[in-house]
């Protein structure tokens, strides 16, 4: 039914444009809703997403979208499509948040999650920029109320 | 990752990657800041925690004697699973904690795990019953009922049940006993009425449910018979009409009884023995025999029953039938395929039911005392009790006595 495919322009911030079958395009609810509620011109524009993250959701999305793809190579598909450098890893749960597109921002939060599990309270703090607003003795209190999680 | 990198997530995006957290690390992480801690202590992000991690956990407890007390204890190990299936402790040492409260002078057959629900899980010890979360070892020790039985009767529980409500948004034990009328005379025409009480939580007290118009059946007690599944405790009963045996429940939230029946060729009460675990997420019913082995082995195989719909007693299917086995109980079901058994020697045993590999595992409980509790892990905190002496504490390692927070 190739006929009857649709094409979506999509417009990322640094004007680069993406033309993508709407099937497709679709797996982010923003631009479902946008579609479902008729609002689509000539061009959607995402103004948070750049060109380099969007071609990383498009692969994505095309690889999730193939036909016939078995579950053991979308695995090994996901499991590269996480191992990216903190930047990209950054930008994409921003603009899978903005797309509204639960599957990869899940993903994505999970390996931020398995990144950070292992590190000291003081290094964390660093990675989120937080400060340390507890008072020595009242952060000594807390370490005692779950002491087997410190071991 | 080069520091900062998560600075300029939107605050909605740093909940979403916390709860993806094992609770373990979200301990930890409470020291962070006040700002996280108040996060990871509300209810909200307890149960976004609950929908998103789905790590399970075994607890084991066993019934220990201390020849310097003159004292059983119960002592519990948390354990989680390898790829290969062997059983590990999550935390380094085997034997991890014990429970003064669940300290008794003698030591009972009929100590048993109720629940879980939500990663909670209710211990009836000999005398008193606690609510625990084994994932953040926090736990409180229920009031006792109000409800005593007048001089000169006799209290019997008979069924425990533990489990949530949603609509209530709260966690309830259900408690079915019997009241005899002579103390000296346990016949059967000597009981003089069934009583229901019910443990809210929240509300952290008892009361009497109305079950005037409503025959109930007895109880029959086997051990690894008491289940929360889709919001109904689940016991067995023994049917008043043709002696058979039945699952009796208890529906969590509108607080009514209901009988399903067993699968047709087993539901005879002078036969086989009959357990209940939660396998493929299904009920599922274990047929054994805990008598002298037969000569013709096909007499003592064990015949696993899952209830493909719930609720609905044509769906019982026989799913396998195992060879015998030396065991004395049914434990847990876990992972779809594991099966855990306490043997007649006392140990815990594991069958694969994809590979019938059967592994040992040796531990000093004292026999017949072997319980085993598989848990999602949670973050679902104990209220506080109204009774100041009944406080929230947490378990210690073995021989550390016990602090209120």
């Amino acid at each position: 039914m190739s006929s009857s495919t649709k094409f979506l322009t999509l417009k990322t911030c640094d004007d680069k444009k993406f033309v993508l079958d709407e099937a497709i395009a679709v797996r982010s609810q923003t631009i479902k809703n946008m579609v479902e509620d008729d609002c689509v011109s000539n061009v959607i524009p995402l103004p948070n997403v750049n060109s380099k993250t969007m071609t990383k959701v498009i692969e994505y999305w095309k690889k999730h979208s193939e036909e016939g793809v078995s579950k053991d190579v979308l695995m090994d598909f996901d499991k590269a499509f996480v191992k990216v450098h903190h930047s990209i890893l950054h930008a994409l749960i921003l603009a899978a948040n903005f797309l509204n597109d639960k599957e990869i921002l899940d993903m994505m939060c999970q390996e931020v999650a398995d990144r950070i599990k292992g590190k000291t309270p003081e290094e964390i703090r660093k990675e989120f920029d937080i400060k340390n607003d507890f008072t020595p003795e009242e952060e000594e209190e807390i370490r005692k109320e779950n002491a087997w999680a410190f071991e | 990752m080069a520091g900062g990198i998560m600075k300029k997530l939107p605050e909605d995006i740093i909940v979403y990657v916390l709860s993806r957290f094992p609770v373990k690390s979200l301990m930890r992480l409470k020291s962070i800041s006040k700002s996280w801690y108040i996060l990871i202590d509300s209810s909200s992000f307890t149960h976004l925690h609950l929908n998103h991690i789905n790590n399970e956990f075994i607890l084991l407890t066993c019934s220990v004697y201390e020849e310097e007390y003159e004292k059983f204890k119960t002592d519990m190990s948390f354990l989680s699973n390898d790829s290969n299936d062997n059983l590990n402790p999550f935390n380094q040492d085997f034997q991890d904690c014990d429970v003064s409260e669940l300290t008794a002078a003698f030591s009972s057959n009929f100590d048993e795990f109720i629940g879980p629900s939500h990663g909670l899980i209710a211990l009836v010890g000999s005398i008193d019953t606690v609510i625990f979360n084994p994932t953040t070892r926090h736990y409180r020790v229920l009031p006792p009922s109000p409800f005593d039985c007048p001089e000169g009767f006799y209290h019997d529980i008979n069924g425990l049940g533990f489990g949530f409500d949603p609509m209530l948004n709260d966690y309830k034990v259900v408690r079915i006993s019997k009241v005899y009328t002579d103390p000296y005379k346990y016949s059967y025409h000597s009981i003089r009425e069934k009583k229901v009480e019910v443990y809210d939580m929240w509300v952290d007290s008892w009361r009497e449910l109305d079950i005037l118009d409503q025959q109930l059946p007895g109880i029959y007690w086997l051990p690894c018979s008491q289940k929360f599944y889709k919001g109904s405790c689940h016991w067995f009963t023994n049917t008043t009409d043709d002696n058979s045996v039945a699952v009796f429940c208890f529906d969590i939230t509108t607080e009514t009884f209901r009988i399903m029946n067993m699968p047709d060729c087993c539901h005879f009460f002078y036969g086989p023995r009959y357990g209940l675990v939660i396998l493929i997420e299904c009920l599922t019913l274990i047929c054994y025999h805990d008598r002298e082995p037969q000569v013709d082995p096909s007499e003592d195989m064990i015949d696993i029953w899952i209830m493909k719909e719930y609720g609905v007693s044509e769906s019982w299917i026989k799913k396998y039938t195992i060879q015998p086995l030396p065991i004395e109980y049914p434990l847990a079901g876990w992972k779809d395929y594991l099966l855990y058994f306490q043997s007649t020697r006392g140990l815990l045993i594991s069958y694969n039911l994809h590979s019938d590999e059967v592994k040992e595992l040796i531990l000093h409980g004292f026999s017949g005392t072997l319980r085993v509790v598989v848990y999602t892990e949670s973050l679902i905190q104990i209220p506080r009790g109204r009774d100041h002496s009944r406080q929230v504490k947490h378990f210690h390692r073995t021989y550390n006595s016990s602090t209120v927070t």
